[in-house]
């Protein structure tokens, strides 16, 4: 499967996507602009995103119209990319469609735990709806959590969110259902790599995405001890996905029983992971690991011979630059200085 | 082949008369400046004259001016002190500038109005065929109405307000992004339904002052945009005569306020030593008179020349070659390099001849010649591009050599009768015996002009009294002997069987060569009188040179042999000429004409490109390399200096 024409054609196509990237010169020039319409206008003309922002005219664009425009373009370069997989839209359509859909699920049921329901209607992606099974013009409709189980029958997520039933918005645990519905996500990731490759193009996707997991978990450990600093291990390791690959069991229970954020990241700086963390001084924890997975992504752009792996590359690539723009967009409508929202960037230099 | 003469120049003086002085320094633009607190050995009392330059806003003011105006303003030189109101020409510029910034002001406002009324137009033109006047719906009372346009993506999201009676958009029409249309909602709920299309990214249209229907205003906005298009059009003509009008004048002012701005900077150059100024520079050694005689008013005011042989060793000559109308354009390739010494041979002739003839043998062909004289006289004449009197000259050669073998556009027995006439056979390129001849041939050459490169090596070295380079180095006398013996020998040995190769040959024109080459530092330096022979120790000296000979040797095999290229480009013209034919021959009469022309353009376009770089190759590595330096500073005048630096 790795071998196939349409596979390297998978690479051709996103190391020629990824050529177009944002360069440094872009973030300064954007970072320098005083308004949303300024970063639009100089996104519409200076940058290869224009032709998604082609009906971006003027500078009082609304700053979520902008973001919902680029998640668009996110989306159909990712689909593009997916039509050269083999036998068809099987692998990394299928990740990208389930990823979307728990997305949206989860941002459903947050807006309904802060009473918004009603919101949901206005982040809701339309162009998504074409490629997800769940309507997502019903979800929209949905007052309560039984709601949107209705709305959900008949998808996977029904089961997995069940024993949620009959409860009330604000008995709803996020943290436990994001948990099982990305477990799910990953079940299925790891499945599908099984099924469909082989070899070196295997272990690069299974290390990548493990990578993605046990990143992630650390970030949860860090969030919840900065939230809850008097939560219990039990209650840290619930939320946490079970997958371990690099990070030692001692390691991860060390960060679950730490004391502090502080002391949990000292925990993280010792596994092989943080090892690798960059020397720069400053910046939030949050970006400083996420720039682990950004970085890694960016090695295997460039010299990974595996089409699968340098998709997923791209998409990660892709997502940190998408990313970045919308905090630059938010930094400059909240009138941030730069050098704060640049604190929040993870680019190539840093 | 010549580099102008020059002559070291002082210009001292009271301070009082600085500015007469430098103003009479700086017309011709022949003077180039140096600056004098480097020169000067002891600069105990000296101190620089640095100032604001007072005609700088002045001259950036026209500056604007004329970018934005055609024709753009001309510097015409300053050939003689004008006697010029300063006041005068100071009030003339402010006025102009004003005059220009006024009427691009209402420049900039109409295009904005024309723009405004454009997008108004083109926003209504959504809404016609509603029959409703558009103030009478705007003033209702208890209605709230909104004009505008939603995304695409949102319009389907207006489903979920179906229940809603207070959310009804009604669409006008559609593009590729946008439904254009209107909502109606009552006063009381305004504030809510502005929220849910705000937040559906609805974009209000906002037209100011349309009564009537939308065809009304459209018609009204259109009546206005024809009116300030034509008031545009009588501003820019307006803007265009004046200018015309004026153009000759402020091209005066802005060449005599650049005059004056190269006289005032000058100071940058001079030092000051109590109430007197110090200038220095060089000129070209015949203008001396003329320079002279400029200062004839000013008596307080002293002008002294010297020849570069008294200048401080560290002060080099600036350059500025003098050739003749036929090499002159090969300026440019020695530009290029970098420019001689001031004691070094100038090698304009030298490259001129030279390329013409490497040029005309890699590119030989009658018809594709003349074209090329045709491509050159136009890049010349139209274009002003310096390569083409370069190529107007070589395509002359380029046709003699299409003579020699018989190419006319590709054809090789068009020109069959022409020889016969002569009594001579025809030289065919392609066949076994020619091409051997061709490519010995080409390192002929390439020994030839070696050796020639080698003994305009000699002479620029004794010229500079560089003896250790002329007489013992590998370019010079020594390395000449060498490298024409072997040659000599080994060509008679291969063209007729003679061996050259006696003991006394060997020792006398091989051996002994070499070993000058060895010791050519220290023979140097013993013929030059010089107290140390050896100027690092002996045991260094010898496993230093050891490599070097090696490093030479070779040279002169890689020098030699990158002339086989001169004999494989004829061939690749024949060779690339055959392929068009036998790609030709495949179609039809016409098609076979065509395919010809079409074929032979490529092929002159491409190889008359590759040659050009090839050649200029060859001159660089395999000649300049051997006799030449180039480490010459160009002579500019401080007009010159300012625009490089810019």
């Amino acid at each position: 499967m790795a071998g196939s024409y349409s596979h390297n054609a998978l690479s051709a196509k996103a190391r020629a996507k990824f050529g177009k990237r944002l360069t440094l010169q872009n973030y300064n020039e954007l970072l320098a602009c005083q308004s949303v319409g300024e970063a639009a206008l100089y996104l519409k003309s200076r940058t290869y995103f224009g032709p998604f922002l082609s009906e971006v005219r003027s500078v009082d664009v609304h700053r979520g119209r902008i973001e919902e425009l680029l998640r668009r373009k996110s989306f159909e370069d990712y689909s593009s990319l997916c039509v050269f997989e083999y036998a068809g839209r099987e692998f990394f359509y299928e990740i990208i469609v389930l990823r979307g859909e728990i997305q949206q699920i989860l941002h459903c049921i947050r807006l309904l735990g802060y009473g918004q329901e009603d919101e949901y209607l206005f982040h809701l992606p339309t162009f998504f709806e074409h490629h997800t099974d769940i309507s997502l013009m019903q979800l929209a409709k949905c007052k309560t959590f039984d709601d949107i189980l209705d709305v959900l029958k008949g998808t996977p997520f029904a089961p997995l969110l069940s024993p949620y039933a009959g409860k009330r918005p604000e008995e709803l645990d996020l943290t436990t259902i994001e948990t099982r519905l990305y477990r799910y996500l990953y079940d299925r990731v790891f499945e599908l790599i099984e099924r469909h490759t082989r070899g070196k193009a295997k272990k690069e996707l299974l290390d990548f995405y493990y990578m993605t997991v046990e990143l992630d978990n650390v970030l949860r450990i860090l969030r919840y001890k900065n939230a809850f600093s008097g939560a219990s291990a039990d209650e840290v390791r619930s939320r946490l996905l079970p997958y371990s690959h690099v990070i030692r069991k001692e390691d991860l229970d060390a960060m679950i029983h730490a004391e502090s954020t502080k002391e949990a990241f000292a925990v993280f700086k010792r596994t092989k992971y943080g090892r690798r963390l960059s020397e720069k001084k400053g910046g939030y924890l949050e970006e400083t690991i996420s720039a682990l997975a950004f970085r890694e992504a960016l090695h295997a752009m460039r010299f990974s011979t595996n089409p699968p792996a340098v998709f997923l590359a791209y998409t990660i690539i892709a997502e940190n630059e998408l990313r970045n723009v919308i905090n630059i967009i938010e930094g400059i409508r909240y009138q941030l200085p730069p050098d704060k929202i640049r604190e929040l960037l993870i680019l190539e230099s840093a | 082949m010549a580099i102008e003469k020059m002559l070291l120049v002082h210009v001292l003086g009271k301070l009082d008369t600085m500015d007469a002085a430098f103003e009479r320094v700086c017309i011709d633009e022949d003077f180039h400046p140096e600056s004098t607190m480097t020169f000067l050995e002891d600069t105990k009392g000296y101190a620089s004259v640095t100032q604001d330059n007072p005609y700088t806003p002045m001259l950036q003011a026209l500056d604007e001016l004329s970018k934005s105006h055609a024709p753009p303003l001309r510097l015409t030189p300053v050939t003689s002190p004008v006697k010029y109101d300063r006041e005068g020409l100071r009030r003339f510029v402010d006025q102009v500038s004003e005059e220009f910034k006024a009427l691009d002001r209402q420049y900039r406002a109409l295009k904005e109005d024309i723009s405004m009324e454009e997008t108004f137009i083109a926003q209504l033109s959504h809404f016609t065929g509603l029959n409703v006047r558009l103030d009478e719906v705007f003033s209702c009372e208890f209605i709230k109405v909104r004009f505008g346009r939603i995304p695409r993506d949102s319009y389907p999201k207006l489903q979920a307000y179906e229940d809603n009676p207070y959310v009804m958009f009604f669409p006008g029409s559609v593009d590729a992004t946008h439904y254009w249309g209107v909502y109606f909602c009552p006063r009381e709920q305004a504030e809510e339904v502005d929220r849910i299309f705000s937040h559906l990214y609805f974009e209000r249209l906002r037209v100011p002052g349309v009564n009537g229907t939308p065809e009304e205003g459209i018609e009204r906005f259109q009546k206005k945009l024809a009116e300030d298009r034509k008031r545009l059009t009588n501003l820019i003509n307006k803007i265009q005569a004046s200018w015309k009008q004026e153009h000759e004048e402020i091209e005066k002012a802005y060449s005599f306020l650049t005059y004056l701005s190269d006289a005032f900077d000058l100071r940058r150059y001079a030092a000051k030593h109590g109430t007197l100024f110090h200038l220095i520079g060089w000129i070209p050694a015949d203008k001396q008179d003329a320079f002279f005689h400029r200062f004839d008013e000013l008596d307080a005011v002293e002008v002294v020349f010297e020849p570069p042989e008294e200048a401080p060793r560290e002060v080099t000559p600036p350059i500025r070659l003098k050739n003749r109308w036929l090499s002159r354009p090969f300026e440019m390739f020695v530009d290029m390099f970098g420019l001689p010494d001031y004691d070094e041979i100038d090698p304009t002739t030298f490259i001129s001849i030279t390329y013409c003839i490497l040029f005309g043998i890699m590119f030989a062909d009658v018809g594709q010649g003349i074209l090329l004289f045709i491509a050159g006289l136009f890049m010349y004449k139209k274009r002003q591009m310096a390569i083409g009197p370069i190529l107007m000259r070589t395509s002359i050669f380029s046709v003699i050599f299409g003579f020699v073998f018989g190419s006319v556009f590709g054809f090789e027995t068009t020109l069959d009768s022409l020889y016969a006439s002569f009594g001579l056979s025809p030289f065919r390129v392609m066949e076994p015996d020619n091409i051997t001849l061709i490519l010995v041939a080409s390192i002929a050459i390439g020994c030839l002009l070696n050796m020639v490169a080698m003994v305009l090596n000699i002479y620029s070295g004794l010229k500079r009294r560089r003896y250790a380079d002329a007489l013992f180095g590998p370019s010079g006398a020594a390395g000449l002997v060498f490298y024409g013996s072997l040659l000599a020998a080994g060509g008679l040995l291969f063209l007729t069987g003679s061996n050259l190769f006696s003991l006394p040959y060997v020792l006398l024109l091989i051996v002994l060569p070499l070993l000058l080459m060895f010791f050519r530092e220290p023979l140097g330096n013993l013929v030059a009188g010089k107290p140390k022979i050896f100027e690092e120790r002996v045991g260094e000296f010898i496993s230093g040179n050891f490599f070097e000979v090696f490093d030479f040797l070779l040279s002169y095999l890689s020098n030699t042999l990158s002339f086989l290229r001169v004999g494989a480009f004829v061939l690749v013209h024949a060779g690339m000429m055959k392929v068009v034919f036998v790609i030709a021959e495949l179609f039809s009469p016409v098609g076979y004409t065509i395919a010809v022309v079409i074929g032979n353009g490529i092929v002159a376009c491409l190889e008359a490109l590759l040659v050009a770089i090839q050649v200029l190759r060859l001159e660089y590595y395999e000649m300049f390399s051997r006799f030449y330096s180039g480490n010459g500073k160009p002579f500019l005048s401080i007009r010159s200096s300012k625009s490089q630096s810019q």
